[in-house]
């Protein structure tokens, strides 16, 4: 009943057209290198506000699943990643445009990101039930520890250095505490202002964090890309590239869909694993990073199907695995909607309607993809001294939509001025991000266990005990890792 | 010794931050603890010592490590220069919003930037600058129904 419905909100032309102009949006941002898809959700998220739930979040599902392979263009035209998805995309994608192949590189992308996304969409209808129904056995307790796990799993993958990350979870968490406690009605953080009572909105901060703080990144860098300006013919793929990407598509799909799965890993990580997957299982191993097929393949194939793998932890358990993920938690919140289990429940026709719209927008990269390919290197000939004025003023227009709120713009403004220097010293934006979200998550379920039964069932409780054994190898393998490496480079 | 790797800094930064949010925690109200399992500052007092003990801990990575760039490649000093200004320029832009309106204000902004980042090609700048604000004027105000700020002249 939920999927007629659905689909009768789907197939509708406004609902058509946001899902297909969020993806060209999303391929154009993901194109661009130094704009990312979190960048372009970010600015895009104020404007979700004045629409219906299920308008807001497709177009930005389209956004996101554009801004993945969007990357392509660019990795494969300019040897640069638009987007860090794409990062293995170059290695083989840059090789066979200069040997003439940029239009064959280019229709691998695409139709290996759409076998890839809608492979991770058919996980998605599978695993995201099962596991919502599952997670209804949810209680604060063990809310309580899935906001730990969610926040270490970020922090076991945010850089170099771990303490960096988790000084990253802490600033966001500290964040989230200013304003009216909800417990008690205390004031904390707010230094006698009204605007602080009611806390920190967190879209100002990703607008700043990842808007603003990228402008000013981007003018402080000078890149000069050689980008291939060779007509980019023979989008026909052959019956020979047809078998490749079959080849490819169970390996890849699987490895984005489980990496995609997991909090704290994503498009990126997905890409990597698979990419080297294929190149150890490949008979001429020594071809890969020439321009073969097979890495483009593996690399874009798996880096789509981690999309529909991270709505899993979004959608049943309310925790965003990505910096993407958490901006679309942002554009449920706004709505009054709260991902997790309930939502299954409360919110069956709009689960539906994700589910559905997120095919179609598979759907929409492939006709984008195959469709501009030939203007591709016009997009890429944008030049950043005009685009930065724009995003910059759409940023604080995004802000300032919000809630017509000239102190939200101020919130923007200094959250993009320490978002650029903390990123400089090492601290990654998406870990002050996942800590904002998570942290009302995990003192709301904390306060409200100990409240009701005491502290014991965060301890005891059986699924809790597997949630911290989880946390515990999720903190744990990167050291181990650490250990290892320093290990072999003093021997 | 203090080096110049970005690690002491970050942790210099994070030590005297995290003394900052105790000293602000101290002075939370306690009105309300005695009626609650857990008091309005355990969480907060709480997030300021992890503050304080990884802020340490990457001040001493910092010190045991060899002085680094805090940018893998320096920027040139007209860029540095650019970056300053393009922040000093939204901070007028945002300052002179409320009072002038999204749309001179915004078109100033844009001549303005485009100009500072090295575009001087000026009858294209106005070009694109005069279908930015109207594209944006038009999406916000007409279709969002946002209000965006009026300037005197009513626009």
């Amino acid at each position: 009943m939920s999927l007629l419905a659905a689909l009768q909100a789907v197939f509708t032309f406004k609902m058509i057209a946001l899902i297909f102009g969020g993806s060209a949006l999303g391929i154009i941002v993901g194109a661009l290198p130094g704009l990312s898809a979190t960048m372009g959700m970010a600015l895009m998220l104020p404007i979700t506000f004045y629409m219906p739930p299920s308008e807001g979040i497709l177009m930005l599902l389209g956004l996101y699943t554009g801004a993945v392979f969007g990357g392509a263009y660019s990795a494969i035209l300019l040897n640069i990643p638009g987007a860090p998805p794409s990062v293995m995309t170059s290695l083989d994608g840059y090789p066979m445009a200069q040997k003439g192949e940029a239009g064959r590189a280019i229709s691998l992308a695409t139709v290996g990101s759409t076998l890839g996304g809608i492979a991770g969409v058919i996980a998605l209808i599978i695993i995201a039930p099962i596991l919502a129904k599952f997670a209804l056995r949810f209680g604060p307790a063990e809310y309580t520890v899935l906001a730990v796990f969610g926040l270490s799993a970020i922090v076991a993958v945010s850089g170099k250095s771990l303490a960096k990350g988790f000084a990253g979870v802490t600033l966001g968490v500290l964040l989230s505490t200013v304003g009216m406690d909800n417990f008690t009605n205390v004031s904390r953080f707010t230094f006698g202002s009204i605007e602080l009572m009611s806390g920190i909105n967190f879209i100002p901060v990703v607008i700043g964090l990842f808007g603003l703080a990228e402008v000013i990144s981007q003018i402080l860098e000078s890149t000069k890309e050689g980008i291939i300006t060779k007509a980019i013919n023979r989008l026909l793929l052959s019956a020979g590239d047809f078998r490749l990407i079959l080849k490819g598509l169970i390996p890849a799909s699987l490895i984005g869909i489980v990496i995609g799965v997991l909090p704290g890993a994503g498009g990126t990580i997905a890409s990597i694993i698979s990419y080297n997957h294929a190149m150890q299982s490949s008979k001429e191993p020594e071809k890969f990073g020439t321009g073969t097929p097979e890495g483009i393949i593996a690399a874009e194939t798996a880096n789509n199907a981690s999309v529909g793998g991270a709505m899993v932890p979004l959608l049943t358990l309310g925790v965003p695995g990505s910096s993407p993920a958490a901006i679309l938690l942002g554009a449920l919140l706004i709505h009054n909607l709260r991902p997790g289990p309930m939502l299954f429940t409360t919110q069956p026709v709009l689960i539906s309607t994700i589910f559905v719209g997120l095919l179609v927008a598979q759907f929409s990269l492939l006709l984008w993809g195959l469709g501009t390919a030939r203007i591709a290197p016009w997009i890429l000939a944008v030049r950043k001294e005009v685009m930065l004025p724009v995003i910059a003023v759409l940023c604080v227009i995004g802000a300032f939509a919000l809630k017509n709120s000239f102190f939200d713009v101020g919130i923007m403004l200094v959250s993009g001025i320490a978002g650029f220097f903390l990123n400089k010293l090492g601290i990654k934006p998406g870990t002050i991000i996942l800590g904002l979200i998570l942290g009302p998550m995990f003192e709301n379920n904390l306060r409200s266990t100990i409240e009701i039964s005491g502290i014991a069932p965060v301890f005891t409780s059986p699924i809790c005990v597997v949630l911290w054994v989880l946390t515990a190898a999720m903190i744990l393998y990167p050291i181990c890792r650490m250990l290892r490496l320093k290990k072999c480079e003093s021997e | 010794m203090l080096t110049k790797n970005p690690s002491t800094i970050l942790g210099t930064i994070l030590v005297l931050f995290s003394g900052g949010v105790l000293y602000l925690v101290s002075q939370f109200s306690t009105a309300a603890e005695e009626f609650r399992a857990l008091s309005p500052k355990f969480f907060p007092d709480f997030l300021g010592w992890v503050l304080l003990v990884l802020g340490t801990i990457i001040f001493v990575q910092g010190v045991r490590r060899p002085p680094a760039q805090i940018f893998s490649d320096r920027p040139e000093k007209a860029a540095v220069v650019r970056a300053v200004f393009f922040v000093f320029l939204v901070g007028a832009y945002l300052y002179f919003l409320p009072a002038l309106g999204f749309v001179v204000v915004t078109a100033l902004f844009m001549l303005a930037a485009q100009f500072l980042l090295g575009e001087k090609h000026f009858i294209l700048n106005i070009l694109r600058t005069g279908v930015f604000v109207f594209l944006v004027n038009y999406l916000f105000s007409s279709l969002l129904r946002v209000p965006l700020p009026l300037g005197p002249w009513g626009f």
